[in-house]
């Protein structure tokens, strides 16, 4: 049996330079997922590039109109950050309750994204946010807007010999408010059945801007684009609320699999929406 | 309330044994066991639900390096065996088929894990595929696929009987309730998984360490699965990771050993959690078709019950779970006519077992369910129909049951005002509360399950320092079964509670024990401890009589000091005899060896009427659940449990296994389901078969109803089983007192009350 090959770079420089070396070489950025699908063997590895001792990756910066996030920086961290606390609420709410205590210490965002889940935590918050997921290869760096990140359930934008480097966020404008939550089974450490987010941005009762997110009811995090397109301009009540839910459970796209039936699904981001615009627009009206 | 007859050990929260060995660490568990030379085993099992095996092909797998053996049924004896005499459809790998997907196929050792596992992928099996029948009443229609062909039928065992008049019942009834149920296949949940190490020793013996609950018996199924004589075994069982009945007689065991006498190494297995979920020993699942009838007044006047249970491929304990569910609820309420149809089948799914409550929990769902729904017809408060039914002290059931002391009114009062005292808290908007009981009964040791005796034995030594150790042969599984053990010799010896120590369980110094199931350990086994002591005793007081010049019925003992009833002054410590006896008998140590026998003659096998146990323990459950309206999803906020387990030997220890089990019945209720498709089961992880954790978990009051069971050592009754009985009926009922809706079906997931929901708000609005 020949064991796979394990590197732990230490600069980003020298990651690339492994992963040009050992092109089939898996990156590991705290392995909460890779480790679980290596004891499934659905996955086999011939070498790892463990990512998790780069300080280069690891950080949260305020930059005036922008936060830069480290792809490495823990999801403990993002948590916690008074920066994202502040800026991006539903982030740290989104961090807060992604698995268990252990699992934040070790798990990052930037593993978190690349895995691409459909029910993935970050996901939501991420796509509804101005931003760009940083990558950086021998080549350069490109940049590649959140909205425009997830391809698919397990699949993202990122091309052989890159590596996510940093995720650059602009700050949201003063009175945006935001919010995510997610339903699950059972209260303690849980998967995702369905989750959302929501950004919104009231003037009075009237809602100048929505953005509304919708999570494990795609391939991949969705824009609620006819939901929100319901809701801007108009001047929110229980009624549009309503409409507003229903639109959100009849555009979203589940499937039917062991955890939850897209019926059920579609009733769960009815209830979701309903709640986050309801919660929303009872506290900005305060 | 017992009286306090002035105990010095029994009664008290002592600090479970074992517990700083495990807070530390320091306890070994078989998974941490490691002997020199030592390989590891892996298992190939199946991936056909049915298939004949036309070849396997070994030789590649073989010629790996780092490989020792790979076995397959030709390494065996190929004896067909299994746990239960009636039932012996057991080969230790699969032979000429394969009978559900996870049947083991092949097994291989090897220098390492990753080599074994890779070992595998290179046996080569070639299969043909055969017609597969997953349903249970399917499998009984004709023309279904033959699984055993012993049994053509594909039932692997029925039970036809009553007592009273059912017609005559039924014509006096003022009310007859017809209902259907179901109870679903769920996983014990252990943390550790089954698992094996095993060495071979000189000619064909073998030393086994293995997390098993009935230690002895599997010795001898096993002894007579290997071809050799059960002596030839010494098992040994070492630190346990839970049981909750999954831990019988298991193939893992043999095929390790099997193993082992091949590469004449010690082998380890251990089942990864996915193996575990596919081919552990999951609960019995049952389909209930049930017609009762009832007095205006709420008594009932008959019981008719069709059921028909899932038994998987092969037999473990099956038939006796499916017996136990056709009348052990006939000891919970004073039923005066009854009559049973009951059947079991083979299927090509994963063999079912014992799991907590055996099929006593689901009968109990069933019947506490109907128990709500006629009362709803009757215009009867739950309560009300629950204690004009209820059991009484000293009553003698239709089947023969004598039952002695029983706390069941006493149990409903409990709850009842506890559950009337909350704090009284608004409801949410969007959320409806709801509130149900249910009630429960147990056997505290059934007899019967292995036919050839009935009872506990124990050794008990005392050293020369007067250290006391106790050899018990049944099995503490983390449940606190040693530590009750410690404090009934320390009351019964008279002894310091700190001089007493248990001995780890082997079968090459402790006596024969059944082991746990039935909730017969602090019963049954603690009986055979008091004997036990009580010989050693009589050896230690007449040692010191003869020191002392007293005679020995004289003397009295406390806190491990033996001293003259008249002049308590006049005295001797454990420590002075134990020594004086010890060094004048040329190093023997003063041993009791003392058994606790039952007495009656055993249930008649055809009529099932006969005494089934010693003594019989009640309960009575009350959950405040809280639905949310648009996810239908349930949080169960209050729960109330009152409990008569007799004299409550170690209050921490009995309060942590009501907990337990109301923590195990809530996942029942609520989420916990095994998704098998076409012989599959699709969710084999915790990942997707979600227990409770805490923040799940409600606030809990329970409450001790102590009665003074006359058969129980020093009053006491067990618990382990009762606590989980009457949880997902309790929990079923308050959703479904909340929703105005009925659930007859476990588990009552988020999803089907979203459901209910949606169709009940066609009528009204929330």
């Amino acid at each position: 049996m020949q064991d796979p090959i394990y590197l732990k770079p230490e600069t980003l420089d020298r990651a690339l330079d492994y992963l040009t070396e050992y092109p089939q070489a898996t990156l590991w950025a705290g392995g909460t997922d890779l480790i679980v699908h290596l004891e499934h063997k659905k996955l086999k590895v011939s070498g790892i590039i463990d990512l998790t001792s780069i300080p280069e990756l690891r950080f949260i910066e305020d930059c005036g109109d922008k936060v830069r996030i480290g792809a490495l920086t823990t999801i403990y961290e993002i948590q916690t950050s008074p920066v994202i606390k502040k800026e991006f609420a539903f982030l740290a709410q989104a961090a807060l309750v992604l698995a268990s205590w252990q699992i934040r210490t070790l798990a990052t965002i930037g593993g978190n994204i690349v895995t691409a889940a459909p029910s993935a935590e970050t996901g939501c918050p991420l796509i509804l946010l101005d931003g760009n997921i940083i990558v950086q290869s021998k080549n350069g760096e490109r940049k590649i807007p959140t909205n425009q990140f997830f391809k698919g359930p397990g699949k993202c934008d990122l091309a052989p010999g890159e590596i996510v480097k940093e995720i650059e966020l602009e700050k949201l404008p003063h009175g945006y408010q935001t919010i995510y939550q997610k339903e699950r089974l059972r209260r303690s450490m849980d998967i995702a059945l369905a989750n959302a987010a929501c950004v919104l941005n009231l003037d009075g009762d009237k809602c100048q801007e929505v953005r509304i997110g919708l999570g494990a009811v795609a391939p991949v995090p969705m824009r609620a684009v006819k939901t929100e397109a319901v809701l801007n301009g108009q001047v929110m009540s229980d009624e549009l609320v309503e409409k507003a839910a229903q639109t959100a459970a009849s555009e979203c796209k589940p499937i039917t699999d062991i955890r939850a039936t897209a019926d059920y699904r579609r009733d769960l981001i009815y209830a979701l929406v309903k709640r986050q615009l309801t919660a929303l627009w009872k506290a900005g009206a305060e | 309330m017992a009286e306090n007859k002035g105990f010095n050990c029994i009664g008290k929260s002592v600090a479970a044994s074992g517990a700083w060995e495990k807070a530390t660490g320091r306890a070994q568990y078989v998974p941490d066991m490691k002997l020199p030379g030592m390989l590891y085993g892996k298992m190939l099992r199946s991936p056909y639900a049915h298939a004949r095996i036309v070849n396997i092909d070994t030789s590649k797998a073989e010629a790996l390096e780092g490989v020792k053996a790979v076995a397959t049924i030709k390494d065996t004896p190929q004896v067909n065996f299994g746990p239960m005499g009636t039932n012996e459809d057991w080969y230790i790998f699969a032979k000429d088929k394969v009978r559900f997907i996870g049947d083991e196929v092949a097994a291989v050792a090897a220098i390492d894990e990753a080599t074994a596992e890779a070992a595998l992928d290179l046996i080569e099996v070639t299969y043909e595929e055969l017609p597969a029948v997953f349903d249970m009443e399917e499998a009984m229609k004709e023309g279904s696929p033959v699984i055993n062909e012993k049994w053509p039928d594909n039932i692997a065992s029925q039970k036809h009987f009553g007592q009273g008049d059912i017609e005559a019942g039924f014509a006096e009834a003022d009310l007859i309730v017809e209902e259907e149920f179901y109870t679903n296949e769920v996983y014990q949940s252990y943390m550790e998984t089954m698992c094996a190490l095993v060495r071979p020793e000189k000619g064909s013996r073998l030393t086994m360490w293995v997390p098993i609950q009935i230690a002895n018996k599997a010795r001898l199924v096993y002894a007579k699965a290997l071809g050799i004589s059960p002596e030839d075994i010494r098992l040994i069982k070492p630190f346990m990771g839970g049981g909750f009945g999954a831990k019988f007689e298991t193939n893992i065991h043999l095929a390790c050993a099997v193993l082992a006498r091949k590469t004449g190494r010690p082998v380890k297995m251990i089942n990864s959690r996915h193996e575990d979920f596919a081919a552990g020993n999951p609960r019995v699942p049952i389909k209930y078709r049930v017609k009762m009838g009832f007095k205006k007044d709420g008594t009932c006047t008959a019981k008719y019950m069709h059921l028909v249970g899932n038994n998987g491929c092969r037999t473990v304990y099956g038939p006796a779970i499916m017996s136990t569910a056709c009348y052990r609820i006939d000891a919970l309420y004073k039923f005066p006519n009854v009559k049973v149809d009951g059947y079991l089948t083979y299927t090509n799914t994963v063999p079912t077992g014992c799991f907590r409550g055996f099929g006593n929990a689901q009968s109990i769902f069933m019947i506490e369910r109907m128990m709500d729904i006629a009362a709803e017809k009757l215009g009867l408060r739950p309560e009300e129909i629950r204690k004009v039914n209820a059991m009484t002290p000293n009553f003698t059931n239709p089947h023969g049951w004598r039952v002695g002391t029983c706390g069941l009114t006493e149990s409903i009062d409990a709850v009842l005002e506890a559950a009337q005292n909350r704090p009284k808290t608004e409801v949410s908007p969007g959320k409806l509360r709801g509130i149900g009981m249910a009630c429960c009964n147990h056997v505290s040791g059934n007899r019967g399950f292995f036919p050839t005796f009935d009872g506990s034995s124990s050794l008990i030594r005392i050293a020369e320092d007067g250290k006391i150790t106790v050899f018990h042969g049944e099995c503490d599984m983390g449940q606190g079964q040693d530590t009750v053990f410690a404090q009934i010799a320390a009351e019964e010896l008279g002894a310091k509670f700190s001089d007493v120590r248990v001995a780890e369980q082997d079968s090459q110094i402790s006596p024969w024990g059944l082991g746990s199931y039935a909730t017969r350990g602090t019963t049954v086994g603690g009986n055979g401890i008091i004997a036990g002591c009580k010989a050693a005793k009589k050896i230690l007081f007449e040692e010191a009589g003869a020191m002392l010049g007293v005679d020995a019925d004289q003397l009295d003992s406390r806190e491990s000091i033996i001293f003259w009833k008249r002049r308590p002054e006049k005295s001797l410590t454990f420590s002075e005899v134990g020594a004086h006896y010890v060094f004048n008998h040329a190093g023997s140590c003063i041993i009791g060896n003392g058994y606790y026998r039952t007495g009656d003659p055993l249930p008649d096998p055809k009529t099932s009427y006969g005494n089934v146990s010693p003594a019989y323990i009640f309960g009575c459950h009350m959950a405040e659940v809280e639905i949310d309206t648009l996810t239908g999803h349930v949080d169960v906020v209050n729960y109330w449990a009152a409990h008569d387990s007799g004299r409550p030997i170690n209050p921490t220890l009995l309060r942590g296994q009501i907990e337990g089990g109301i923590g195990m019945g809530l996942g029942w209720a609520l989420w916990e389901d095994m998704i098998i498709k076409d012989g599959k089961v699709l969710n084999d992880g915790f990942l997707d078969y979600r227990i409770p954790g805490t923040v799940d978990m409600p606030r809990m009051t329970t409450i001790f109803i102590e009665t003074d069971e006359p058969n129980g050592p020093f009053g006491a009754k067990g618990i382990g089983e009762a606590a989980i009985n009457p949880v997902a009926p309790a929990i079923v009922n308050a959703v479904c007192n909340a929703l105005g809706v009925h659930f007859n079906e476990l588990p009552v997931t988020p999803a089907r009350i979203l459901a209910a929901l949606k169709t009940r708000n066609k009528h009204q609005v929330i």
